[in-house]
């Protein structure tokens, strides 16, 4: 019987980020940036030294996300 | 191709508790004549086509066509503009990667979705949501290119 999921060690997104964008590292295990646009956290990656930042937004965390505009 | 689920941090029902969610989101690059942006779009196969913010376009310079206007529904009634535009999508997992150039919409809406149309009728799409994986392998009518990368 399994008695625990393969990837309960990979990184979490936090509730804070919650209709943020986000920026991970080049690995894409670590956020390095967050804010309201893109650009504003695109830019701050950069800054940090990441050359490729994966860019993400995160649905408002409040609620559960079933699709949406 | 093969991927992991990521994890959320989400108030589910009650608004007290803080429960862990796995959504499929999918490392995409997207290029255009202005440079490349890294992108994690969910893979949502409730979605017609392939939706990105018009601030996607903007900094990677994609022309987005602007006389052609559609509009789309999502589950909360509501409509939103939408406007095409040309790009070429990357997919890797690190063993192979696919390319193709494809026609995707852009909105004033943050959310990014990998829907059917431009991406997912290219694949063959499955998830394992217990393994927490999803692979994505092209199908018989991807237009675009393949590469196998060697592991040394």
């Amino acid at each position: 019987m399994k008695s625990q999921h393969p990837q309960e060690c990979e990184p979490v997104v936090g509730a804070e980020y919650g209709g943020k964008w986000i920026a991970w590292d080049d690995a894409a295990t670590n956020i390095v940036a967050s804010g309201p646009t893109l650009e504003e956290v695109r830019n701050q990656a950069l800054v940090c030294g990441v050359k490729l930042p994966s860019l993400e937004f995160v649905p408002a965390s409040d609620r559960a996300f079933v699709g949406g505009l | 191709m093969n991927f992991k689920y990521r994890r959320y941090l989400v108030e589910m029902f009650d608004g007290a508790h803080l429960t862990e969610i796995y959504r499929p989101i999918v490392p995409l690059v997207i290029n255009g004549p202005k440079g490349s942006l890294r992108i994690r779009p969910l893979l949502d196969s409730g979605s017609d086509f392939t939706l990105f913010p018009l601030s996607v376009a903007e900094v990677i310079g994609i022309e987005v066509h602007r006389d052609r206007i559609g509009a789309v529904g999502g589950i909360e009634g509501g409509s939103l503009a939408t406007y095409p535009g040309n790009v070429e999508l990357e997919l890797s997992d690190n063993v192979e990667s696919c390319r193709w150039t494809t026609t995707i919409y852009f909105s004033a809406s943050n959310n990014m979705l990998l829907g059917h149309l431009g991406a997912l009728e290219y694949f063959t799409v499955t998830l394992n949501h217990y393994e927490r994986t999803f692979s994505l392998e092209p199908n018989e009518v991807f237009p675009g290119q393949t590469e196998t990368h060697l592991k040394h």
